[in-house]
This record gives structure tokens, sequence and C-alpha cells, in this order.
């Protein structure tokens, strides 16, 4: 069963001049975490709140465990919680303040708002004014906030903001922990590195529109194949006895000094082959990892899905080295 | 509903806001009060140069039968009240919107129209304690200090009765204010906002331009509460009008209602960001 159903959800703002979901589909299914990504400005933020019916969608369907909403909210919200952008909460207030204000709508006494304080570590600061707060502090108090009503699936937008590097490690173990429980946790975040290693599935979304969707691996494999890399003194010349060989090295990073084999990782045997009988011997050989950052930049900045060869292997010297992959073509032998 | 009313009061009732104000009130009522006990002279010929406990509300007919100037203290102390009610209606949706809690509150109870009533009856709720309090409080005082250093006289059943019942209506009219500066704010989004047509309506409609609009002075709402307030026909001859309590009532009521209702029609079409 599908816990969020989209169905072609459109969002225009300024009567269209401005669409920020265009005719988005999505089914996050029950159970584990689900990450859902996109650049700045893609629609997640507007997704979500469309979800939780802080905005009306101008097109389209939402469901939200079996209901439709937003006109049906009301009857799931008890077992929804969530967190969208930075948490707002009355500054001027307690942490204990807010969360008892809030848990008053639901019926939740004063032990589970301790408790939950408690266990986003905010446990001893819990009568401090949240204005006080860091902005990592509030992150937390938003989660106990979403937490609170123990939901069946938590959405979270962006919930590791302002977060320090230990905050994110234990940020990512409690959201893993969450959905281990059984729950659903429907999380829109930038850090696509938190994102791999603490999501089940992921959607990608750019301009308003569904990219694509499935398990973290079914995504990486939208990529490029992963190549293999050869570290080498001698580009030029190795890059012209591979090519004899009809292997096609198509980039070289002059500061790792690795070059771009486009073959697959299991045929390395192949090119220290042919390396070694030209007396050419590699110090590493190891395969490209192909992770969600680049699958994702692959798949919403259009970038194709390899470097491409600029040309044949006897061009001139490798230009400076770029900042980060895709590196330069690689260079032609040396004299 | 119980526990969104419970938490909206809890709110309301919390704002440091609230606080400040009442302390300034009663700060302001107690100068007040110190100042007529020491200018008071209960030996004087003249009733004026005596503090008395029935200057606080005498009708027009209870000062002839005591042979006394007709005096209304409270009413003095109900208008500097009301403003600060406006303020507290004001902010008690405008705060929400400042710290952008609105969404939070929406995401625990997404129906719009049953939030926003809960916040009004809850403004209404803590804006007439507010209301009550800073006036018994000032009745409390006024009552000893007249008995210490003026004049206790004339303050019968009759005069108690009348008094209570200003003070009831006085009550309902804070209510009444607060919603509707609650209403005109979460159009405005904005506390701000809503003063300023508050304060903006009275200045420029009510008090500038009242006698290019001589016809709709009896719509005016300085008018229909101080009807409401006095349970009696407010009359002047220039420009000439009159509004009778009844009438100011169900003005009242019907202001109430547009403000309301209208808020209510913004609130759920609007997309909270």
């Amino acid at each position: 069963m599908a816990v969020i159903e989209l169905a072609g959800l459109r969002k225009q703002y300024q009567r269209g001049k401005t669409i920020a979901i265009a005719g988005l589909d999505l089914e996050v299914p029950e159970g584990g975490v689900f990450g859902f990504l996109g650049p700045n400005g893609s629609g997640k933020t507007t997704t979500i709140r469309c979800i939780l019916g802080l905005v009306r969608p101008t097109g389209g369907r939402a469901m939200m465990l079996g209901a439709e909403v937003p006109q049906n909210l009301a009857r799931v919200i008890g077992r929804v919680g969530s967190i969208v952008e930075t948490p707002a909460l009355f500054p001027a207030f307690s942490a204990r303040r807010n969360l008892e204000l809030l848990g008053r709508l639901e019926g939740i006494g004063p032990k589970s708002v301790a408790a939950m304080l408690e266990r986003v570590g905010l446990g001893g600061r819990e009568d401090d004014k949240v204005k006080g707060y860091s902005l990592g502090m509030r992150q937390r108090l938003g989660l106990a906030a979403a937490l609170l009503k123990d939901p069946g699936l938590l959405i979270l937008d962006e919930p590791a903001n302002g977060l320090d590097p230990s905050g994110i490690k234990e940020f990512r173990e409690l959201i893993r922990s969450l959905g281990a429980e059984g729950r659903t946790v429907f999380v829109s975040s930038h850090l696509l590195g938190e994102v791999q290693q603490m999501c089940d599935r992921v959607a990608i979304i750019a301009r308003g529109r569904l990219v694509t969707q499935g398990s973290v691996g079914e995504v990486l494999s939208l990529g490029h194949n992963a190549r293999l890399l050869v570290r080498i003194p001698d580009p030029g010349v190795a890059t012209a006895v591979l090519a004899n060989a009809g292997i096609v090295a198509s980039a070289y990073d002059p500061v790792t000094q690795l070059l771009y084999v486009d073959l697959p990782p299991d045929a390395g045997a192949r090119v220290t082959e042919v390396l070694a009988r030209e007396g050419i011997f590699l110090s590493e050989l190891r395969t490209e990892e192909v992770d969600l950052e680049t699958v994702f930049l692959e798949l919403t900045e259009g970038a194709p899905p390899a470097a491409p060869p600029t040309g044949p292997p006897t061009g001139p010297p490798a230009a400076p080295p770029p900042a980060a992959p895709p590196p330069a073509a690689p260079p032609g032998p040396s004299a | 509903m119980t526990g969104l009313l419970r938490s909206e009061i809890r709110r309301l009732a919390s704002r440091r806001l609230l606080f400040w104000l009442l302390l300034a009130s009663l700060a302001l009522c107690s100068f007040v009060i110190v100042i007529v006990a020491i200018q008071s002279d209960p030996e004087s010929f003249n009733s004026r140069d005596a503090m008395r406990v029935t200057s606080l509300w005498l009708t027009k007919s209870a000062a002839a039968n005591l042979g006394v100037q007709r005096d209304q203290v409270i009413s003095t102390i109900s208008v500097l009240t009301y403003l600060l009610v406006i303020v507290i209606g004001a902010s008690a949706v405008g705060a929400d919107y400042r710290a952008g809690t609105v969404g939070t509150i929406l995401t625990w109870e997404p129906r719009r129209g049953r939030l926003l009533i809960a916040r009004f009856i809850a403004t209404a709720l803590v804006s007439m304690a507010f209301f009550l309090l800073v006036h018994l409080v000032f009745i409390g005082g006024w009552t000893l200090a007249s008995d210490l250093f003026g004049r206790s006289g004339g303050a019968d059943t009759t005069f108690w009765g009348d008094l209570a019942a200003v003070i009831g209506r006085a009550t309902l009219l804070a209510g009444v204010l607060a919603v509707i500066s609650a209403s005109i704010a979460t159009v405005g989004k904005n506390t701000a906002a809503a003063m300023g047509i508050w304060f903006g309506y009275l200045i420029a409609i009510e008090a500038i331009v009242r006698n290019q609009l001589k016809d709709i002075i009896p719509w005016f709402i300085t008018a229909n509460a101080g009807a409401f307030y006095s349970w009696q026909t407010v009359t002047q001859s220039d420009p000439g009008y009159d509004v009778s309590a009844v009438a100011g009532t169900l003005r009242l009521a019907l202001y109430l209602v547009l403000f309301c209702g209208g808020a209510i029609l913004v609130f759920r079409r609007r997309d909270v960001t």
C-alpha cells in the first residue's frame, strides 16, 4: 500500500506565471525511509506543503494514508508528524511549553512531552526559551514535535539543516531506527550522502516533475556505467597503447593522475595485459564509484552520462585539473 | 474543539505582552486612584471636590436623585482598556504569523475554520478576562480610597446593580473589539497592519471626515459601542444622529459576524508558505 500517492499534482502561482509543481506523479510505499531529492526550486517543499494541506494544489490528486488530501486531511493528520523547512515554534516560550501546547491538541500529556524532549537530546534544556536555541537545537525540537503524535508517517523537509556532524550522525541513526520500527519516513534533503546512507528508496524531481524513483540501487544504476580508473605516470602513451587495442580512455585527471578507461569493472585484466605488453606498468587499478550525488547531478542538470571524449588521444597536454569530475580529456602521447 | 480551545487560551494567556499590558494597566489605575484620593476633599460643599464611590457610574436619573453631578469615571478606564484589548486581539494572531507557527499548528489541526473559530473564542475570553480584571481592580481600589479619603454615600444596591450591568456589557464589548481586531490581523497577517487599520479608521473616518459622512455616522463603531456600553440612546445634535441601545447591539453583532466570516473565508483559501 502506498502511504503517499500523487497523480499529476500541479501548483501554479501568480495565475500560472510560476509553476512550482508541473504534474508530479509519486508513490511512497509503506515502511522504511524514502528520500525525496531535487535541486533548489524543484518543488520539494511545495509538494510537502500540498500534502500537508498548507498549500492548495491547482490540479491533480494527492492521497495520504488512503485519504484524499487536503479534503480529508483531518481524518489522517493524527497519524502524520512533520517538519516543514525550519521548524516554527513560539520563540518566547520554552521547548516544553511549545510541545505541551501542541500536545494538548491531541490529548498528549506532559509526560510524553518530557520523554520526547529527552529522546531528541534536549533533556536539560527543555525549559530554555526557544529563541535562545541554535538552529540545530530547533531542528531537534521540530523533530520532537513531529514525533510527539507517535506517527506512522513522518514527513521531514530538510530536517538535518543546521546540525553539526555528530548531530547529523545521530539524526541518521534516529531516522533509520524509525524506519526500522515500521514507520514510513518521507525525507527531503540536500545531503545526498546522508540520503544514500539512510534511505531505502528515493525519488528525484526537477522543475516540478518526477525524474525517477525507485530503490537506491535502482536509481544508482541510472547513472553512467562505472569506469576503470588507472593511475599511470605517462597517460599520453598509455592512451595511445589502449587505443591501438580498441580501448577508449575518455578522460584524465592530472591531479590524481587517474586515467578514465571506458570498460566495465570486470575488464581490469585486459587493461593490465595490454599495458604490460608494451612495458607500461600501472600503479593503481580500481573501479569508479558512482554515488547518488553523481546520478542526481546527471539526472537533474541534464548532464551526459559520462565525461565525453574530447578528441583523439593524440591531442595537446592536459588542461589544468578540473575542480571535480568529469576530468579532462586524456593527453596525447609524450614525445 | 476543547483541546484546541484550551491550547489557544493557554498560548494567549502565557504571552508576555499580556503580562506587561496588565501590569501597565494596573499601574495606571493605581496612579489615577492615588491622584484623585490625594486631591479629594470630603468636607467640600462641591460634590466634585470629594472622591465618591458613586462617581464610578451614575446614570442621569441616579445623579438627579442624589443631587450630584453625573460622573462616569469607569468609562474613561474602559476606553483606555479597549485600546489595549485591540492590541491584544491583533497580536493574538499577528504573533502567530510573525513566528511562522501558523503552519506548525495547521499540521496538527488542518481544519482551518475550526482553528480560527477556536482562536477567536480564545481571544475573546482572554481579552474579556483582562478587561474584567483591570476594571475589578480599579473599582475595588476606587471604592476603598473613597471610603478612606472621600465619600461612600449613595452606593446602594441600585448603584451596584447598574455598575455590574455596565461592566458586564463593557466586558462583552471588549471581547467583540478583540475579535474584530484578530480578524483584521488574520487578513493582514500582521499585528501592525491590524493596528494601522484600526487607528487609521478611528482617525481618518471617525474623526477627520465624519462631517462629510454625516449619514453614516450611526454606523460608526464608536457610536454603536457607546450605545451598547451605556445602554442608552446616544444622541448628538451636530451632526444630528441617534443610535439606540438595541440598534447599537445589532450593528456590533453584524460587524462581528462580517469580520469573523471574512477572516475565515480568507484564511481557508490562503496558502500558508
